[in-house]
């Protein structure tokens, strides 16, 4: 998803949507393999959350070929769909199409919270997770230099220091999709200065993290209506920040902005690899091609 | 700072589900965990009264000895590791191979370390009591206070033994999650009872008696008794039939009984039951031949009578039973636990689906 309107890049952010949205969202996979595969053992995590931000209205997840299908909660409450194809298949086609209608912020304002307020090991409890390397975000020196330039001085207000060190990747970054991959990690989207949500969602977690600021990879789709034809559609990224008095609240590095009633979440994790939209392991020769078709259609 | 935010991705406990997803490893542990307990406890149970009965006979001579144990040690099926171990079949050295000889695979202390082994394989998928209490067990046998003990008096040794049984199986009942892990445990553990229950009825056919005239006698009557009180069952079948000992009524009881929990109709009732619940289908409905063979005999005990039985004969009734259960093991084992090895010819590896970038 590429962000609109680099004109306006200078100055004003634009105000947050808060008309609710009731959004038709589907999500293809086809994995086109070299040849017959088995014991093709998989997780999918496409079913988008129902809490005071969104309502999934309706989930269908189909598969080609069938297989039973067994959902779970995940450690972080994801809902995640696991299925196997023990038999021989060339192909398989994961296909989620979910209704979801989406809610205005009703929380209120966002309240002041200096560092301090972090502290109470109540809250603690909640994000703990959130505050420390993973897999993809390594608070390493690269890390921490690049924090120390994004937010000079200490953590005061977590809100407005998350919003200046998303306004930082924004400013130093720049979008280019094919520059960086799906494992590309944290340190090296600092090193290229480009890369895609995905990576500025992982720079950014590491900047926060480094900053004590605990934070989250949000996993799921956002509307674009402005759309330049032939633009691929993806599933997105984004964080969220946790602020003490409020609770979760979403950031959008790629497009540097509060998340709103564009936003559909699916998923949360400490990063990527928590929350990959599908993956497993199989048996066989290997994979020949990979399709993703998303597309997020507004009803009304 | 007091109004703390909830999480808001999490359903409310009554919406989730337990995952349906277990490992075979995981189920195969489960499963021997609790058959290893529940022969250990019947092990112990036999010999227990075994020993106690050998007080009415103090004047056996060598002979009489070995008439008198060897029975249980076919009924076990272990008499050739046995003899490889000892010459005399006496009360000592057939007590002592069955509790404490680690070569011996079914001797309670064999039986409860393999146990304690598969749940400790397990340990994050039971509970803390369980573990916990079977460990204690462990450390028990192992302490040299365990064989002083069963010097000094095996009847408390072998009380201990049975303790840990029943707490194990207590504490199971009351911690263990209601999920396919409890369907695993019942199986193991109702299907070694019922294998037990028939062993237990079989050693009476193995026992010679000394003379026809002894058929009815005093000592035929206290070897039946035994043979109630090594299944638990002299209570109740006094609550059936209060005043005669008596060799069909016992049998009948054994078999037949819908009410006593040990008796082999009531064992694979349960049986069934579980193995219903676990592969979701509906109830008579059985697939594979071993399924069908069992779901047979359990329509035979609900048909037969013990009549019938003796007419054909009850040792090759009890032998049935035992190649049904044995045959079901079988079936259990290779639907839900065994992975056939890969072919390593056919080069089939292992991959990572592909992950999809968001962008």
């Amino acid at each position: 998803m590429i962000p609109q309107s680099d004109t306006t890049s200078s100055s004003s952010v634009e105000p947050p949507w808060i008309e609710p949205l009731l959004l038709t969202i589907s999500h293809l996979t086809r994995y086109t393999y070299e040849g017959p595969v088995q014991d093709s053992f998989n997780e999918a995590r496409l079913q988008p959350v129902t809490d005071q931000l969104q309502q999934c209205r309706e989930f269908r997840f189909r598969l080609d070929p069938d297989a039973q299908v067994w959902d779970y909660p995940d450690f972080y409450s994801n809902c995640v769909h696991y299925f196997d194809v023990q038999n021989p298949h060339e192909s398989l086609e994961v296909e989620a199409v979910s209704v979801v209608q989406t809610l205005p912020e009703s929380r209120g304002p966002v309240p002041e919270a200096g560092p301090e307020s972090l502290l109470d090991p109540r809250l603690q409890e909640q994000y703990f997770d959130f505050l420390h390397s993973s897999e993809f975000v390594s608070l390493g020196a690269d890390v921490w230099r690049e924090a120390v330039d994004a937010l000079p001085g200490s953590l005061r207000d977590v809100w407005s220091d998350t919003v200046a060190i998303g306004e930082h990747i924004h400013r130093n970054y720049k979008y280019s999709p094919l520059s960086t991959n799906v494992n590309t990690r944290a340190f090296e989207v600092i090193k290229r200065k480009q890369g895609v949500c995905q990576d500025f969602a992982h720079l950014m977690l590491g900047l926060l993290r480094t900053h004590g600021i605990p934070s989250r990879y949000v996993s799921g789709y956002f509307l674009n209506p402005r759309k330049f034809p032939g633009e691929i559609e993806a599933s997105h990224a984004w964080v969220e920040v946790f602020l003490p008095g409020f609770g979760w609240k979403g950031y959008d590095p790629t497009h540097r902005r509060q998340t709103d009633s564009r936003y559909v979440k699916i998923a949360v994790g400490r990063d990527y690899a928590d929350i990959r939209p599908v993956g497993g392991t199989f048996r066989g020769k290997g994979t020949r091609e990979m399709v993703v078709e998303v597309s997020v259609q507004r009803v009304s | 700072m007091n109004d703390l935010p909830t999480p808001t991705a999490q359903k409310p406990i009554t919406e989730r589900r337990d995952s349906q997803v277990m490992l075979s490893r995981v189920a195969n542990s489960l499963y021997w965990m609790s058959r290893y307990i529940e022969r250990s406890e019947n092990v112990a149970r036999l010999l227990d009264v075994n020993l106690q009965l050998m007080l009415d006979f103090a004047d056996f001579n060598d002979q009489q000895l070995k008439e008198h144990w060897l029975p249980i040690l076919c009924s076990a099926g272990d008499e050739e590791t046995f003899f490889s171990f000892y010459d005399r079949a006496d009360s000592e050295n057939v007590t002592e191979f069955l509790t404490f000889r680690e070569e011996n695979p079914n001797s309670i202390i064999s039986c409860l370390f393999t146990a304690r082994e598969n749940a400790r394989q397990v340990r994050d998928q039971i509970s803390l009591e369980m573990f916990e209490s079977l460990n204690e067990c462990y450390l028990f046998l192992k302490s040299r206070n365990a064989r002083e003990i069963w010097q000094t008096g095996a009847h408390d040794f072998y009380e201990q033994i049975k303790k840990y049984s029943h707490l194990f199986q207590g504490l199971t009942a009351s911690t263990f999650t209601r999920s396919e892990g409890y369907e695993f445990i019942n199986i193991g553990k109702f299907l070694e009872r019922a294998d037990k229950t028939t062993r237990i009825l079989d050693i009476k056919y193995h026992i010679l008696l000394p003379s026809v005239a002894d058929i009815g006698g005093a000592v035929d009557a206290a070897q039946w008794q035994a043979i109630l009180r090594s299944a638990s069952a002299l209570e109740a079948y006094r609550r059936f039939h209060v005043e005669d000992i008596l060799p069909k009524k016992v049998a009948e009881f054994l078999i037949f009984s819908t009410t006593f929990p040990r008796s082999i109709r009531a064992c694979m009732q349960r049986l069934d039951d579980e193995l219903h619940r676990l592969s979701g289908k509906e109830r008579r409905e059985y697939r594979s031949p071993e399924e069908r063979a069992f779901g047979k005999l359990l329509s035979d005990l609900n048909f037969l009578t013990i009549d019938e039985i003796q007419t054909s004969g009850l040792h090759e009734f009890l032998q049935g039973v035992q190649t049904v259960l044995d045959r079901l093991d079988d079936h259990i084992y290779r639907e839900y636990m065994f992975h056939p090895p890969v072919d390593i010819q056919a080069e089939i590896l292992l991959h990572q689906q592909q992950m999809q970038q968001q962008q």
